[in-house]
């Protein structure tokens, strides 16, 4: 079964022989490739290189095109400021002060959508049989939000049916994304609104409820499975969300996993996302990564899930983290093990390191969580591999499976914090990113003069 | 009197702006003092704070919570004496960049502004920059930061790192806060101080401008 059947079972809610991972490697996909976030959101040709990286070193099953809430906004008048690591941010609200609804309707040539159209189409023509393709767009809430600017929330108040107004215009804009996004060839399409967790159940249903069964409703004449993307404390409207029939919902780290499932199991509904971003992803090591989907699996029953990030994975998340969590989803039951030995193993094993520095010949040692099924492993394991191949006798190399007890006593001894990685004559050299081979055989070459 | 206070928290609290000037004025036409006023307007919006995180109240509760208190401190503020001890330093707060929750944003400057600062709002959503050009217009000397967002708490440290690479890292004193904002993570990105409450929020910064303690500074 392909990675993109996994996701699609879970959207038909169906069982699964393993839990589909879908990494939301937005911005955080440049970074794979030394591109900045401006960069790979708005230079094609970039954006999709980096996407092919996340491909090829998470492993994905299924994977956004871009995690941008700013594009449809742009297009409508509101003016972004550009950030190096992070998403475009909106800085003006054109509907600021201005009581009329627009007429005009965003067009498939207008601003960045034909770049990401055509992104989506070359993604899904390189890896569309294996990972299924996700189209996300700005949900109506966040929209209008960004249209408005923070006196859409009084207005809720002071003036519903100019809220309702604007929301309705967004939905509108909403429904030409899911054309956009269905005629470029994704298999799953999610509006992402934010703001739906800074609302109350009853405001959902007085301005939401009935532009979300819309939009679901559009996505299912489609023939394609659809999400809804929540950030922050949402729990009080995970019912209502439910209720608007989307195939899946996404949550982020605010809410426990088990409370929402409860409540989308309820409903059939698939659920995904909760890792949290900055404490787990972006400033946690490999083993808070997979405690933390360990924990989160083992807190829920497992049809109708998805093991995901919380949102947009942060640019500088550690290439290491991701990897970690698709060798986890992977093998969970190894895992579990490997996290328990983790714990005990320190004082079981007696690891002698070798005498670095009376060496014979350069000695390349492979850290890996497993090269067998782990796709950077994989990658970095041939990497010592191929050098060996180019330099022969001159080199010994090595691989070191975190998989094994030896191997996690190992790591620790050597202060191994990132896997796969590669060290040469104990100094690390690469940490998790893939060697250029030139390179690497010219690094080893300098020891050998 | 007593009743005329109850009707100032609870039409704060509501968010019914209009009724809450129109109450305020009436309170002052009273000879109410203009601080009991306030209090009763920092009543209501702790009180709002607290069915925020109890999930009660959401953010167009909040904000309109927090537009009832301006218009509150528009009628009252006339008639504040700032106290004895003002200082004559200037404040700039903000939410940082992507937070929209104000609500102990202007909890920490209504208790600053009383507390004797020269308070400069700038409210939700402030970028780094925003900060910098209004801490420089209004010659500041603290620039406060809060947010309830994780995704938000990055610009606190953003902009520590900003006033670094300008070179104006000792020109302003830098505060955090905010629910998720804890001393920990106020050492770790190298501000000046942390509060966990806005009156806490107003010692900090009268030390922080007396000087001679070790940094940061933390109430908790």
């Amino acid at each position: 079964m392909t990675g993109k059947e996994l996701v699609l079972q879970t959207f038909r809610h169906e069982e699964t022989p393993r839990l589909p991972w879908v990494p939301f490697a937005g911005i955080h996909a440049g970074k794979l490739k030394g591109y900045t976030a401006k960069e790979v959101l708005l230079d094609g040709d970039k954006l999709f290189e980096a996407l092919m990286e996340v491909n090829r070193l998470y492993m994905p099953d299924g994977q956004p095109v871009a995690f941008d809430l700013q594009l449809e906004a742009e297009i409508l008048g509101c003016e972004l400021m550009w950030a190096d690591d992070n998403p475009p941010s909106v800085r003006t609200h054109p509907l600021a002060n201005v009581n009329e609804i627009p007429e005009r309707m965003i067009q498939a040539d207008e601003g960045r959508i034909s770049l990401i159209m055509e992104v989506t189409r070359r993604l899904k023509e390189a890896v569309g049989d294996q990972t299924a393709v996700f189209g996300l767009f700005c949900g109506p809430l966040t929209l209008a939000s960004h249209l408005r600017g923070t006196s859409l929330f009084t207005g809720m108040r002071k003036a519903p049916d100019h809220v309702r107004a604007i929301i309705n215009y967004a939905t509108a804009n909403a429904m030409r994304m899911i054309d956009f996004y269905a005629e470029a060839g994704a298999d799953v399409i999610a509006p992402v609104d934010p703001v739906v967790s800074q609302i109350s159940p009853k405001n959902f249903r007085e301005f939401l409820s009935e532009p979300y069964e819309k939009l679901f409703e559009y996505i299912r004449e489609k023939g394609l499975a659809s999400s809804f993307f929540v950030c922050g404390n949402a729990i009080n409207n995970i019912e209502e969300m439910c209720l608007t029939k989307p195939d899946g919902i996404s949550i982020d780290e605010n809410i426990p996993m088990a409370s929402a499932k409860a409540i989308t199991d309820r409903y059939n509904v698939a659920i995904g996302g909760n890792i949290p971003l900055t404490t787990t992803m972006l400033f946690g090591n490999q083993q808070d990564n997979m405690k933390f989907v360990l924990d989160m699996i083992d807190s829920v029953d497992k049809r109708n899930l998805i093991v995901a990030p919380g949102c947009d994975m942060p640019y500088d998340t550690p290439v290491e983290n991701a990897i970690a969590v698709a060798e986890l989803v992977r093998n969970v039951d190894t895992y579990r093990e490997v996290l328990k030995d983790y714990e005990s193993v320190e004082n079981d094993i007696d690891i002698e390191l070798p005498d670095y520095e009376h060496l014979p010949r350069p000695l390349i040692e492979a850290f890996t969580l497993d090269s067998a099924s782990c796709a950077a492993c994989t990658y970095m394991w041939a990497s010592a591999r191929d050098a060996k191949k180019t330099l022969g006798e001159a080199i010994d190399i090595v691989e070191y499976k975190y998989t094994t007890h030896e191997g996690i006593a190992r790591c620790k001894k050597m202060g191994v914090k990132y896997l796969p990685s590669i060290y040469i004559n104990g100094e690390l050299k690469y940490a998790s990113q893939i060697p250029n081979q030139e390179e690497f055989v010219e690094e080893i070459k300098k020891l050998l003069i | 009197m007593k009743e005329l206070f109850e009707k100032i928290t609870d039409a704060v609290y509501n968010g019914e702006d209009a009724e809450v000037a129109d109450l305020a004025r009436v309170a002052i036409s009273q000879g109410a003092n203009p601080e009991d006023i306030i209090s009763r307007g920092v009543i209501a919006l702790e009180k709002l704070g607290k069915a925020f995180d109890e999930m009660e109240a959401f953010l167009p509760e909040l904000m309109l919570g927090g537009d009832a208190m301006h218009a509150l401190l528009d009628v009252v503020r006339p008639h504040l004496e700032k106290e004895s001890g003002n200082t004559g330093a200037t404040i700039v707060l903000g939410c940082a960049q992507g937070d929209l929750h104000d609500i102990g944003l202007n909890l920490v400057a209504t208790q600053l502004s009383v507390g004797g600062f020269n308070v400069v709002n700038l409210g939700p959503d402030t970028s780094v920059t925003e900060f910098l050009v209004a801490a420089k217009e209004n010659d500041a000397s603290i620039i406060g930061v809060s947010t309830l967002l994780t995704t938000s708490a990055y610009y606190q440290e953003e902009l520590i790192k900003k006033l670094e690479k300008d070179g104006l890292r000792d020109k302003y004193k830098v505060i955090v806060g905010g629910g998720p904002i804890t001393p920990d993570w106020t050492k770790r990105i190298g501000a000046d101080g942390y509060a966990r409450t806005a009156n806490q929020a107003v010692s900090v910064c009268h030390r922080l401008l007396s000087g001679g303690e070790s940094l940061p500074i933390i109430l908790e």
